[in-house]
Formats: C-alpha cells, sequence, structure tokens
C-alpha cells in the first residue's frame, strides 16, 4: 500500500509539472509573423499585393463615395447654396446645415471628415508601400503608373476636404507601427496638426504636375480610373480656386484636356436616362464622361434611395416611404424656368406623388433630385461639360470674352438653348455672371454650386438674401435662414476629434 | 456463474465487509429547538433505508432498528432546522435538540480551489442565502444574487425573457475589460457574465458565495479582478433520505405600466400645426397598440430530481423545462436542463467526482434599444397613430404601411420583422475529478473538464408582409458556432496541526484551453409569392458577394497558484495566495503576470479579555490586500498586427480569376500589451451578538485599477490600438445585518439587511483624453455620456435645460459661456447613473407551516437618462406622442413645461430628459406553506410545499419611465440610459415543491 501511495505522490508531482500548456496559439488570419525576417514592418513583397492595395483604392471609392463623397457632398454643394432644401425635415443633421446651424458635434461632418481621411489612407497604402516591393515582375512602369493613380486621388480628396474644412490634418504616408519605444517620435504622425490651406495646395500641385506625366491615358471604355484627363482637369480646378487662383493655368490644363478622346453627348438626356427597357443605364463610360464610378442593375448603388425611387425596379415603391435628401429648390425651379431650359430641368428635376409633403409644395406634384434615378446610375464626379465651362470661367477673368461665350455655347447648344446673348459679352462680370449661372443649370446635383459662389464671391451674399424678395436668392423656403459670416464658409472641425487629438484646432465661429 | 462468484469474493475481499449478523435496537427519545420547546413532526429515519417514523405533538419518537454492522446511522430533519446526524451502536434513549437552519460559524464555506469554516475567513466574502430560491420566478441564475448581498449591485436591465443580469461586485473597474465576475460552478470557472451561468436552473443551486476582495479572488488571479461567484450544486447527501423532489412554477406577467397617447384627433391637431405632414380628414381611432402589442406572459417551470447516497456513492440526478413566454408578441426563452452530480469514494484513499450538465436554451426577442424610426418596438407602440391598423387595406398581405409621409412601421410589423428568427444554445459541461488521499493529511486532486458550447440562430426578413423585407426581398442568414473549452486542474492540499497552530496548504496548476469557431451564411432575393416561401437560406436566389464566412479563435491560459493559511488558536488568522498566470494573448516576454495576496484576521470574541462579555459571541477583525488582474478585454490575438484581407467582386468579369491579398492593417500591434491589474484593500468586522441573534458584517475597500486596458481611438483614419495606460478607483463601504428579531415555537422572524456605497473615479487616461458614449437620439447628434479623468464612468453630460420660455415656446438652455449663442460648448455634466447606495432587505417571518418571505431592493442617488421621452413627447416628426404633449406651448405668455411642437435644433440632449432614477422595490413577496410531515409520511410524501410568489409587483420611485430598474446598454461605461427597452413585468406565480 506504501508503495502505491509514493508512486501516486510521483505521479501527483510529475503531473502538477507536466500538466502546463504551451502559450504559443494559431492566428487564422492576416498577420506579420514576427519570425518573418524581412527588414519592412509590412507584409506586402509581391506585386500582386501591391496591386491589392491600388484595387482596394478603387474598391473602397466605390463603396465610400455614395455616402460621403455624394449624398453627404450634394448637401454641402446644392442645399448650404440656393439648389436644394435638405428635404428630410427629421434628419437634424441635415436639417442644421440647411439652416447654416451647424456646429461641431454634426454628425455629417464627423463622418465626413473621417471619408477623406480614409481615402486618404488608401491612397497611402499604395504610395508608402510602393518603394519596399522588390518583386522583379514589378515593371517600372506599373510602379510609377499605380503611383501616380493614388496620388490624383489623393489630391482629388486633399482639395476636397480643404474646400470644405479649410486646413487639414494632411498624412503623406502610413504611420509605422507604434511601439511603447517610438511612441514619442510617431505619436504626431498618430495624433498630426492641420496643415494650412497653401501648404495643402503645394503639395496638391505637386502631386498632381508628378503623376500627370505617368498616369493611364483616358480609356474610352473605362472612367473609373485616375487617369492623366483627371490630373488635368482636377489640376484646373485647383488652380481656380483662391487659394492658387491662376486663371491661365486652369485655361492651359483644360485645353490639355479639351484634346483628349472626349466629346458632349449629344443628348443631355442620355448621360442621366435608362435604356429603352428599362433595364439599365443608356450610357456609362460615356465619350462625355472624365471620372466616374460605375455600378450596375446587379452590383448597384444604394445612394438612389435617398434622392427618389428605384427607377429599374419592378416594384418603385421600394424604400419610398420616408423623406428624400436634396429636394430641388423653387430658386432652382424657377431658374430653369426663366431660362426656357426644360431640357435640364426634366433630367435634374422629377416630379411625383409621394406620402409627405414639406416646404409648402404638394405632395401630388412633389420635386425630387433626379440626376441619380436608379441604382445602376453612375457617379459622374468629372465630365467635359464642366471642363468646357471652367475654360470659359478661365478665359472670362483673362478676359478672353468671346472664347468663354464659345465653351459657353457648346454646352447650350446641346440643350436646344440660344446661343448667350450679346449682353453676355460685354464685360468680363457680365460674362462671370453668365457662366455662373449656366454652370448651374448644367452641373446642379453634381458638387459644384457653393464652390462656386464662395470662388465667386456670393456665398455669403446668397445665403443672406435667401429671405430678400428682390435678390436673385430669394427663396421662400429658406427665408428663415439667418445671416452668416465668412467664417460660416467653413465647416467645423468635429469636437470628437478634437478630443481625440489636442493639436487640432478648430475653425473661427464654431 | 463462476465469473460472478469470482467477483464478489473479490470484491467483498477489497472493500472488506463483512458481518451478516443482524441485531436489533430500539431508541427513543424527545426532540426539542434551542429553546427546549417540543418539535412535532420530525422525521426520524435510519440513513439509507426506509426506516423511519416522526415525532408525536409532544415531540417524542420510537424508532426500532437493525444493526447489521453492528452500527447505523439516525438522521433528524425537518424543514427550517439544520440536520443532525446520530451514530446508534444499541438500544438507547435519545433526546436530540435541533438548531434552527440559519448559517452559523461552523459552516464550511467554498473559497477557490477549497473551502474553509466560516469562523476561519480572514477575507470579504458574500455568502448568499439560497434558501427559497425555488420559489422566485427567475429564470436566470443570477438573479439569486439580486438584494441578497453586500457590494453586489445586480440590475435587471429590461424585462425580455432571458436578459441577463448585470451583476457588479463593488463598482465598475475597468473600461475595455468584462466588469462582471468570473462564475465558478462545481469548481469549474465557467465564464464571466450573467450567460456563463443560463445553463444552471436556480433550484439546483445549494450554495452561493461570492468573494469580492482581492484577499479572497486573487487565488482566479488575471480572471477575478470582478470578483468571483461560486456556486456549489445540489449533490446527494449521506445526511438526508433518498429523495424524489418535484418543483413547478405556474403563472403570469404583464407590463409593468402603460401610457396615454394621443387619439387621432388630437394627433392630427398637432400634425397640422407641425406641418410635418398632411393628414386627411376624417381618420378615426382604429387601434389601441398596447393592446395589440402586450399580451400576458406565462411562465412555467418544472423541475425533477433523486438524490441520495449509499454507502460510497452520492447522486444527484435532476432535469426540467422552463419557459418563459413574454408580453411582447413572439418574445420568448426557454430552457432545458438535466444534470447529473456522482460523488464515489470508490477506496478509502481515492474518490472520483462526476459532473456532468446538459442544457438547451432557445428563445427569440424584439428589435428594442432604438427608435421606432428604426423599427424599435416598444417606442413604436407610442409613435404609432390610432388611425392605423395592423394590416394594409391596399394590399392585404402587406402590414399597414399609409402613414402619410410619416417614417413610422407598426409595432406589428416591428414583430414581424424578427418573429421567424431562432437562437439556440446547447452546452455541455462535463467535469471528472479524482482526490487522492495520500497521507491523513495530504490529498491530491485532479480534474478535467470539457465545457463545449454550441450556438445556432436563423434569422429571416419577410419579403412580403414587411416594407424593410420588400426592399431587401426578403433576407435570410444562419450562424453556428463551436466553443470548446478544456479545464485541467492539479491541487494538493496539506494540513498540518502542530497544538494550537493549524497550518493548510493548497498549490497546483490550472490550464485552460480554448478554440471557438464560427460558419455563418446569408441570402437574399426570395420569391415574393407566399407558398413558395422556404424561410432558410434555401429559399434565397442572392448569395451575395462574401454570403458566407468563418471565424476561429484560440487561447490559452496557464496558471500557477498556491495559498497558505495559519492558524494560531482560533484567535490570529493569517492567509497568503499567489497565482501566476501566462495568457497566449500577450506578446512574448509580456505573457506572464503575477497576483499576490495576503490577509489576516483576529478573533478578539476569542481572547481571554473578551471571554466574560457574555452578549458577544463572535467578533473578528479582517484586514487584506490582494491585486488581481482583467485580461477579458484582452482580443484573442492582441498583440498581434492584423491586417483586413481585400477581396475581389469576381462577378466583375475583371476579376473573375482574382484570388485575395492582404489589406491594410486592422489594428494597430502594442507589443508591449499587458493585463491591468486591480489592488484592493479591505478592512473588515464581523461581529455577532446576543446569543447569535445579530450579526453584522461591515467592510471598507479601496480599489485601484492600473495599467487600464483602453481601447484608444486613434485619430481617424488609423484602426484602434490596445494600450495600458491610466488608472480608476472604486471606494466604498458595505454593511450586513442579520437579526433573529423572533424565535419561538411556531413563530419566527428573520431580517437580513444589507447596504452598500461604492464611489467610482476614473483618475487618468494617456492618449485620448475624452470618451463618448451614447448616441440616444436621431433628433440630435449628441453623445449624452462622457468619460474623462476626475469623474466616474457613466456620467451624464448635456445642455442644462432651464425650462420652456413662455415667449417663444422654445426649451432655454443654460449658456455657459455666456456667448449669446448655445452650441456644443455649453454642455457640461448634468447627471450620473452610480447610485451612491444600493440596499437589500430579506424579511422572513414564519407561523406554523407558513413562511412569508418579504425581498425589497432599493438605489438611490443614480440618474437615468430617459431618451424614450425624446421620442414620446419630442414632438419632432410625425409620429405619435403621448398625452403629456397636450400641455404644449400654443401662445405667447403661455407658461407651461412643454415646449412647442417641431423645433428640431431646440431639442438637445439635456437635463429635460434626465431623471433621478432612485427607487425602492418590493421585488419579491413570497408566501409559502409546508404540510406537516407526519401526516404525509404515509404517503411516503416528506414534503409539500405550495407557494405563491408576486415579483416587481411594487415600486416606489419618481422616475416617469417603464420601470427605473433599467439600462439599455450593459457596459459600465454606459448605464442608465433608457431608450426603448423591453420593459420590466410584473409576474405572479403559483408553485410547488414536494419531496416523496
Amino acid at each position: 500500500m506504501k508503495k502505491i501511495l509514493y508512486a501516486l505522490s510521483l505521479l501527483a508531482a510529475a503531473s502538477l509539472v507536466a500538466v502546463s500548456c504551451s502559450l504559443d496559439v494559431k492566428y487564422y488570419g492576416n498577420t506579420k509573423d514576427e519570425s518573418d525576417i524581412e527588414d519592412t514592418d509590412h507584409p506586402y513583397s509581391t506585386r500582386e499585393d501591391i496591386k491589392g492595395q491600388l484595387d482596394n483604392m478603387y474598391n473602397e471609392i466605390k463603396g465610400s463615395i455614395q455616402e460621403s463623397g455624394y449624398a453627404d457632398f450634394l448637401i454641402y454643394t446644392d442645399v448650404l447654396a440656393d439648389n436644394a432644401y435638405a428635404g428630410s425635415a427629421t434628419t437634424p443633421e441635415i436639417m442644421a446645415l440647411e439652416a447654416h446651424e451647424q456646429d461641431a458635434t454634426n454628425y455629417n461632418t464627423v463622418r465626413d471628415w473621417n471619408f477623406y481621411l480614409s481615402q486618404v489612407s488608401n491612397a497611402n497604402q499604395v504610395i508608402t508601400y510602393m518603394d519596399d516591393i522588390k518583386d522583379e515582375t514589378l515593371t517600372d512602369t506599373e510602379r510609377k503608373q499605380w503611383v501616380a493613380e493614388a496620388k490624383i486621388w489623393r489630391a482629388y480628396m486633399w482639395f476636397d476636404f480643404c474646400r470644405l474644412f479649410g486646413d487639414i490634418p494632411m498624412i503623406t504616408k502610413v504611420p509605422p507601427a507604434i511601439t511603447a519605444d517610438n511612441l514619442l517620435e510617431t505619436y504626431p504622425l498618430y495624433y498630426p496638426s492641420r496643415t494650412p490651406v497653401d501648404s495643402v495646395y503645394n503639395q496638391i500641385i505637386t502631386d498632381l504636375e508628378e503623376a500627370v506625366q505617368y498616369a493611364p491615358d483616358l480609356s474610352t471604355s473605362d472612367k473609373f480610373v485616375c487617369s492623366k484627363a483627371l490630373g488635368y482637369g482636377l489640376l484646373a480646378r485647383v488652380y481656380s480656386e483662391k487659394p492658387k487662383q491662376d486663371w491661365a493655368k486652369v485655361a492651359e490644363y483644360c485645353g490639355i484636356v479639351e484634346k483628349m478622346k472626349l466629346s458632349l453627348v449629344n443628348n443631355y438626356a442620355d448621360l442621366w436616362s435608362w435604356n429603352e427597357d428599362r433595364t439599365d443605364v443608356k450610357l456609362r463610360h460615356s465619350s462625355e464622361s472624365i471620372f466616374e464610378v460605375p455600378y450596375t442593375p446587379s452590383a448597384g448603388n444604394w445612394v438612389w434611395m435617398m434622392f427618389w425611387r428605384q427607377g429599374l425596379s419592378s416594384n418603385l415603391d421600394d424604400s419610398f416611404s420616408w423623406a428624400k435628401w436634396v429636394t430641388p429648390s423653387k430658386n432652382l425651379v424657377s431658374a430653369f424656368e426663366n431660362e426656357g431650359d426644360n431640357i435640364r430641368l426634366e433630367q435634374s428635376v422629377v416630379y411625383d406623388q409621394c406620402g409627405w409633403a414639406s416646404y409648402n409644395m404638394s405632395a401630388d406634384h412633389y420635386p425630387f433630385m433626379y440626376k441619380t434615378r436608379d441604382n445602376a446610375a453612375s457617379i459622374i464626379k468629372m465630365r467635359l461639360a464642366e471642363i468646357y465651362l471652367m475654360h470659359a470661367e478661365a478665359d472670362a477673368n483673362l478676359g478672353n470674352l468671346s472664347e468663354a461665350a464659345q465653351y459657353v455655347n457648346r454646352v447650350r447648344t446641346r440643350v436646344k438653348l440660344d446661343n448667350l446673348p450679346a449682353a453676355a459679352s460685354a464685360s468680363k462680370e457680365s460674362m462671370l455672371s453668365a457662366v455662373l449661372k449656366e454652370r448651374r443649370l448644367e452641373l446642379c446635383f453634381e458638387g459644384f454650386r457653393w464652390f462656386d459662389l464662395i470662388r465667386n464671391g456670393k456665398a455669403v451674399e446668397c445665403v443672406n438674401n435667401f429671405g430678400n424678395k428682390s435678390s436673385e436668392y430669394y427663396d421662400p423656403e429658406k427665408a428663415y435662414v439667418g445671416n452668416i459670416t465668412e467664417n460660416g464658409l467653413l465647416m467645423p472641425v468635429p469636437q470628437t476629434q478634437i478630443e481625440n487629438n489636442l493639436n487640432l484646432t478648430q475653425n473661427p465661429g464654431y | 456463474m463462476k465469473s460472478k462468484v469470482l467477483m464478489l469474493s473479490l470484491l467483498l475481499m477489497l472493500f472488506g465487509t463483512s458481518a451478516f449478523a443482524q441485531n436489533q435496537a430500539k431508541i427513543n427519545g424527545k426532540v426539542t429547538d434551542a429553546g427546549g420547546n417540543a418539535l412535532p413532526g420530525v422525521v426520524v429515519y435510519v440513513l439509507g433505508s426506509d426506516n423511519g417514523t416522526s415525532t408525536a405533538d409532544d415531540g417524542t419518537y420510537t424508532l426500532n432498528v437493525s444493526l447489521p454492522k453492528g452500527k447505523v446511522n439516525v438522521t433528524f430533519t425537518a424543514i427550517g432546522y439544520k440536520d443532525v446526524n446520530i451514530t446508534v451502536d444499541g438500544s438507547r434513549k435519545l433526546d436530540v435538540t435541533m438548531q434552527d437552519d440559519i448559517q452559523t460559524l461552523d459552516d464550511v464555506v467554498v473559497i477557490g480551489y477549497g473551502t474553509q469554516k466560516k469562523a476561519d475567513i480572514t477575507t470579504s466574502v458574500s455568502i448568499v442565502s439560497t434558501k427559497d430560491v425555488d420559489h422566485q420566478p427567475v429564470l436566470s441564475a443570477s438573479g439569486v444574487l439580486q438584494g441578497r448581498a453586500a457590494g453586489v449591485q445586480v440590475v435587471q436591465p429590461s424585462g425580455m425573457p432571458g436578459s441577463g443580469m448585470v451583476v457588479r461586485v463593488r463598482g465598475a473597474s475597468s473600461i475595455s475589460s468584462s466588469n462582471d465576475p468570473l462564475y465558478v460552478v462545481d469548481g469549474v470557472p465557467v465564464g464571466t457574465g450573467s450567460d456563463a451561468i443560463s445553463f444552471l436552473a436556480p433550484n439546483e443551486i445549494e450554495t452561493m458565495q461570492v468573494l469580492k476582495d482581492a484577499s479572497s479572488a486573487a487565488i482566479y488571479g488575471s480572471r477575478a479582478a470582478n470578483g468571483v461567484v461560486i456556486i456549489t450544486t445540489k449533490a446527494g447527501s449521506k445526511n438526508r433520505p433518498p429523495v424524489i423532489s418535484f418543483n413547478s412554477y405556474i403563472g403570469i406577467s404583464d407590463v409593468a405600466r402603460t401610457y396615454d397617447v394621443l387619439n387621432v384627433a388630437q394627433y392630427k391637431e398637432l400634425m397640422d400645426e407641425t406641418g410635418i405632414i398632411t393628414l386627411p380628414d376624417g381618420l378615426t381611432d382604429n387601434t389601441d397598440w398596447f393592446d395589440e402589442t402586450y399580451r400576458t406572459g406565462v411562465n412555467q417551470n418544472y423541475q425533477l430530481s433523486y438524490s441520495g447516497s449509499n454507502d460510497r456513492t452520492n447522486y444527484y440526478v435532476g432535469g426540467g423545462w422552463t419557459r418563459e413566454d413574454g408580453v411582447i408578441k413572439t418574445s420568448y426563452s426557454e430552457r432545458y436542463n438535466f444534470k447529473i452530480n456522482l460523488d464515489t469514494q470508490l477506496r478509502d484513499w481515492i474518490n472520483f467526482s462526476t459532473n456532468i450538465n446538459y442544457v438547451h436554451t432557445d428563445y427569440n426577442g424584439i428589435i428594442e434599444g432604438t427608435g421606432s424610426n428604426r423599427a424599435g418596438t416598444v417606442l413604436s407602440v407610442i409613435n404609432t397613430p390610432t388611425y392605423a391598423k395592423e394590416w394594409s387595406e391596399e394590399n392585404p398581405a402587406w402590414y399597414w404601411t399609409q402613414f402619410y409621409g410619416a417614417n413610422l412601421t407598426t409595432p406589428a410589423e416591428n414583430i414581424g420583422r424578427t418573429k421567424y428568427n431562432t437562437n439556440n444554445n446547447d452546452r455541455i459541461i462535463g467535469t471528472i475529478g479524482a482526490t487522492v488521499s495520500l497521507t491523513k493529511n495530504l490529498s491530491f486532486k485532479s480534474t478535467a473538464t470539457m465545457d463545449r458550447n454550441w450556438y445556432s440562430g436563423t434569422e429571416f426578413l419577410d419579403p412580403i408582409a414587411t416594407s424593410y423585407g420588400r426592399t431587401q426581398h426578403g433576407a435570410a442568414s444562419a450562424s453556428r458556432s463551436d466553443d470548446r473549452r478544456m479545464v485541467y486542474d492539479n491541487i494538493l492540499n496539506y494540513k498540518l496541526d502542530c497544538g494550537k497552530s493549524r497550518f493548510d496548504f493548497m498549490g497546483g496548476t490550472s490550464a485552460t484551453v480554448s478554440h471557438w469557431e464560427q460558419l455563418w451564411g446569408s441570402r437574399s432575393y426570395f420569391s415574393n409569392q407566399y407558398g413558395n416561401a422556404d424561410i432558410s437560406l434555401n429559399g434565397g436566389n442572392n448569395g451575395g458577394l462574401r454570403g458566407q464566412g468563418q471565424n476561429t479563435s484560440e487561447w490559452t491560459i496557464m496558471s500557477y497558484l498556491a495559498r497558505l493559511s495559519y492558524n494560531y488558536d482560533d484567535r490570529y488568522l493569517v492567509t497568503g495566495n499567489f497565482r501566476a498566470d501566462g495568457s497566449s494573448k500577450l506578446a512574448k516576454g509580456h505573457r506572464w503576470g503575477y497576483f499576490p495576496s495576503f490577509s489576516g484576521a483576529w478573533r478578539l470574541s476569542n481572547e481571554e479579555f473578551m471571554k466574560d462579555i457574555d452578549w458577544l459571541n463572535d467578533l473578528k477583525v479582517r484586514v487584506g490586500w490582494g491585486q488581481t488582474g482583467n485580461q477579458s478585454g484582452l482580443d484573442d490575438y492582441a498583440y498581434l498586427q492584423k491586417y483586413n484581407t481585400i477581396y475581389y467582386d469576381w462577378t466583375d468579369p475583371n476579376y473573375a480569376q482574382a484570388t485575395p491579398v492582404i489589406g491594410d492593417r486592422s489594428n494597430i500591434k502594442n507589443d508591449k500589451l499587458t493585463w491591468e491589474t486591480t489592488t484592493q484593500t479591505n478592512l473588515g468586522v464581523d461581529m455577532t451578538v446576543l446569543n447569535n441573534k445579530l450579526t453584522f458584517g461591515l467592510d471598507l475597500y479601496y480599489k485601484r485599477t492600473t495599467n487600464m486596458l483602453m481601447n484608444i481611438n486613434l485619430p481617424d483614419p488609423n484602426p484602434d490600438i490596445q494600450w495600458n495606460s491610466g488608472e480608476m478607483t472604486n471606494k466604498g463601504l458595505e454593511l450586513t445585518v442579520s437579526s433573529r428579531n423572533i424565535s419561538k415555537k411556531d413563530f419566527y422572524w428573520n431580517t437580513d439587511f444589507n447596504i452598500s456605497f461604492n464611489k467610482n473615479e476614473l483618475v487618468s487616461i494617456d492618449l485620448q483624453n475624452v470618451y463618448y458614449y451614447a448616441r440616444t437620439s436621431e433628433a440630435n447628434a449628441d453623445y449624452i455620456i462622457r468619460m474623462a479623468p476626475g469623474e466616474p464612468l457613466s456620467e451624464f453630460y448635456g445642455y442644462v435645460y432651464e425650462g420652456v420660455d413662455p415667449e417663444t415656446g422654445l426649451c432655454i438652455y443654460k449658456d455657459l459661456d455666456d456667448n449669446g449663442v448655445i452650441n456644443s460648448s455649453d454642455r457640461q455634466y448634468i447627471g450620473n447613473a452610480n447610485p451612491v447606495f444600493t440596499a437589500g432587505m430579506t424579511n422572513t417571518i414564519g407561523w406554523k407551516g407558513f413562511t412569508l418571505s418579504v425581498l425589497m431592493t432599493g438605489s438611490y442617488g443614480n440618474d437615468i437618462y430617459n431618451a424614450s421621452r425624446i421620442e414620446m413627447e419630442g414632438m419632432y416628426t410625425g409620429s405619435n406622442q403621448i398625452t403629456s404633449v397636450l400641455d404644449r406651448w400654443k401662445i405667447p405668455g403661455q407658461i407651461t413645461n412643454m415646449p412647442k411642437s417641431n423645433e428640431l435644433y431646440n431639442l438637445k440632449g439635456s437635463s429635460r430628459f434626465l431623471e433621478d432614477g432612485s427607487y425602492l422595490k418590493i421585488k419579491n413577496i413570497n408566501l409559502s406553506y409546508s404540510f406537516e410531515t407526519k401526516k404525509l409520511a404515509k404517503w411516503n410524501i416528506s414534503k409539500i410545499e405550495p407557494y405563491i410568489s408576486l415579483q416587481n409587483f411594487f415600486t416606489f420611485t419618481r422616475y416617469s419611465g417603464y420601470d427605473p430598474e433599467v439600462s439599455q446598454y450593459s457596459s459600465a461605461t454606459e448605464m442608465g440610459i433608457d431608450w426603448g427597452t423591453y420593459p420590466h413585468v410584473k409576474t405572479a406565480v403559483f408553485g410547488i415543491n414536494i419531496d416523496f
């Protein structure tokens, strides 16, 4: 018996030690294993890896642009201005923007701030890691071309980010891993302060001027590419804005784009409408389009439901039970009517019956934003008509009034409108005013109006005259909007971001 | 035959039993209680046989016994008294005094990896009375804790059937990690959070203890920062005859209150005034949505068990079925439970124990915790206008859709959204343990536990009847997960008695290995023809791009632990614990954490100089210090740098051949990541006076959590990082008083009272300075909780409401920065969800066979942010409102507290919706009657005990919502928010316990 006990004691003592389990467990996902011996701190090493980052940048554009880059963007460009009402009386964020009463907790501005940073970060994945890829199947042309695409997109995002928020945290590469040891060095990379607009514009211009050399040429069949045309078009846009305004450069860059394989679509309606069977859109990657984010009936956008109906559906009542965003304003509709511009009015605004009505309009005849009318509609971010009108604006500013009129008339002719009257060419001011109006009618609900007004120094005047019956900006449904100052032209930096990152400052007035 | 004989002789040899001689003996005597009163109806029986009798009215009895082995055990048992067990070896007179069945200092208390006499405890342990837990209609075993243990705050956050309890032991010690205690059932850690013990039927619980301070809990090391709840389940006992028990209750429940909503005329008037929607004339009141949505819930419980023991084996086998049908249609929870506890002293030196639990639960809920615009069912009962009906008139297969532009769906439709959903959980916990007695004082116990948890759930969104389903063309999803856990414990115990000194040593190892897998899939585009609706995945045509997926995850903890207790003459007691934990979740080189603790006690009452104080039965002073850890908030692979995966849309011809590639970082790795550590100091006094009639327990504690595990939201666009930083403290006081007010023959009255004060403060945090939580309304973007250093968790932050301006009808908010505008810088702390104190009191009164037990619970000083009111009286959308809005401001000069309608920007996250959440509740009233055992004995029934139990019947509060005991979220960082939360119910049950 005693022997057994001793044996058991030994067994017990042994098992105390032996029953210990390994603390190394398997991870079922992507990681960079510590045992990988390489001199980089990231897992990208092959051509496929870096191509993946570029593909991901485009995929993320397709996914995320609908909310922040389109639905929210139109709130800024068209609802802050005189083109539209917010539409949904029970959505406080957009109602606050309509009223120009947004504050630093406004949820739209919070998510859009994040959108720009995320888009930049996606581009930075390509830009930061390209040099570390030693894979020989990756050609030099590809290297330069892919970085150029990423830089063009990053520049585009920085540009809009600045126009909305002013100085921005400009992050040019992916920050390295944080360790307890390098926290002090990495801290400013993770907690960046705001870079002044002027420096951001300099960076944008440097990047774009470099990128247009290597970016792919404009394809005629795929406009969802950050091509040379988009690069030059963006340069034109950047030089038209106040911080770096240079109208000669705008004209020059517009000219370069115009020489590419682009032409206005004959029928303005074709840009927006569906095919005869109403199974898909009529045109995708049209001859006029420079940059568009395409969707198909099977891999559709969802953003249609923010504006009107899913026009391709057999069930037109899908999601048509709640108030829509970006309701065309009375002022805009009169602007079309005063111009006799029925073609563009009909493609921009649709009247329908709905279960709700606001803005003192009838539920039986209620206007909706019509430029995204189904789930297969592309989001067109740049097209030739805009380049023409930008060129016109540049020429007008440069005093080339007849050239300016020519560009405007190209756009007017397509929609069966007479050429500009001679009075328009009478002075720089009258021409600028004609261009501004033409841009409004041609490009409404495409993300331009508010910035057009700011660029022409008319944004504050516009808002402060909503209630002035003798003003061109008068709109009875916006008459309630209080006066703003120049401070109101920029959006507030989200309060949560400031509290997260003490290096951020708030814009004046918030 | 031959082999049988051989086997028998072998067995005889092994067990050494012999002696077939039969002796007869006669024993008789009188049974009295502690006061000397005769006790009638006491069952007297020979253990392990069916030979028994019961005492007469004068307490006397006579029992003839046979003595096959020369002696037998005779047991005396009666309800309300402790069993008495006496060995008899011949005829004799045997008078017995029975003691009241209350906790005494000689009772054994289960502590981690061992037991201790209550008198010897040096730490802070709450012993929870489990006396009448089987009389209460609580589905969850954690409900048993409510109001019964000082320092343990238990909140039932919602009335949803099967919803868990939020249990906090001495406040919240963590921000990102769990704040729930660790549950240990029959020696096996089964997890944290009340789901961890949802497999237990409350009536299976024999004892329940809460280890509250670090010096007691530290033996569970990195899993014990929030205390440990130790549960022992029922087992067969040598001290009781074999018994078949049947417990059952059946009851009904109803929603605790309703609201008056606007009728259609009042609603139309409001809508005409706001202009938000335009309603036609001639609408009539058609539906009372309260009647349509709420029903009388049904509670049922049936439990059957048999237990007993023979020479070497104790057994308990039980099983049952419990079902609660909620007061809102389609919500229910049900449980099938089955359990075997088996304990065999196979040899004198080895004991085997086996516990097997199998439990199946299934349940369904509703959409709650959101506004009616997002299909929140509870609020839609109020927000749906009364003209609407259940079914659409134009499309009879559709729920009602005509709201004239208001973004509404009816409660019927919101329930319909989830009514096909199923949730099933199956869990098996099986433990086999062997205890080897190596010498008289040295034993070794080895156990292996398999804990396996399967979940399967399905969802189906009706493609025809629901408007969301029509948009999605129906959708189905299914998911399965399998959680497989093994726990291996090896514990050595050594006792040493040398005169007045007694040593107890425990040392061992514990290893836990976990492997978790999940598989899920989803499809959409279902047929919109009825009769063709296969409501599983199979019915959908579109499997989506990534319509199926798999997740796998593993973790391991390895621990070494030791405890040394020293007792000198029952006067000086010292205990030291040590545990080392290694976790796979941390980076190499940072995996091990060390958790020491020390405690000591001085039993003054055993000192010579105190011996003469008659009224003092026991006085003990305790002091303890210890460290515990918390690792539950660590991701399974927290230290690794992980990357997203980039997938391609293979339906796009460009990508038909694509393979996935590595995407960007999904976290920011932290290779110095480690546990958070809670250091706790405890000071306690236990005192028993007046002939054990009055017992006091007082504890003071100071808990300090350092190296807090924080999820730092790095500024966009970076992913989060897990980072150790900052400090949080909890200070508190707990008082327990137990009093046996009256204890006479046929009448007794006991009172147990406890009160707990806790003060929480976040002292510091790094990198990110402020956190916001709880965005509770779409009327504004305000987060209503702000967490920052110097403040407690769950503190409300917002505008200061100062009433309605009689001139404009707008809410006036305090302009804190005096700049003339009200904007986001005019917010301040406006309230606090943490109570100053919580208290519980149980009064038990017995008279003859009747027992009345009343449990009261209370909370004082906490605020509730009633976000539901924003939706019920905010008047900012086209939804219906409650009748309080009839007082709304209409003309200048009007003095009212209800502002003008349709003022969206004026509707802010403010103190307007903040309410005092203090309450006193009569949580449970329980009346039972125990039939006299004597009369039942001839039917072989030892107990019949019918009872009625009223749960949650009376609440005294100023809170205007359904119930002040509410919290939409269970995280310690966002407590105290009522936002369309499933309302609490009143329950009345009738039940019966029968023992055969």
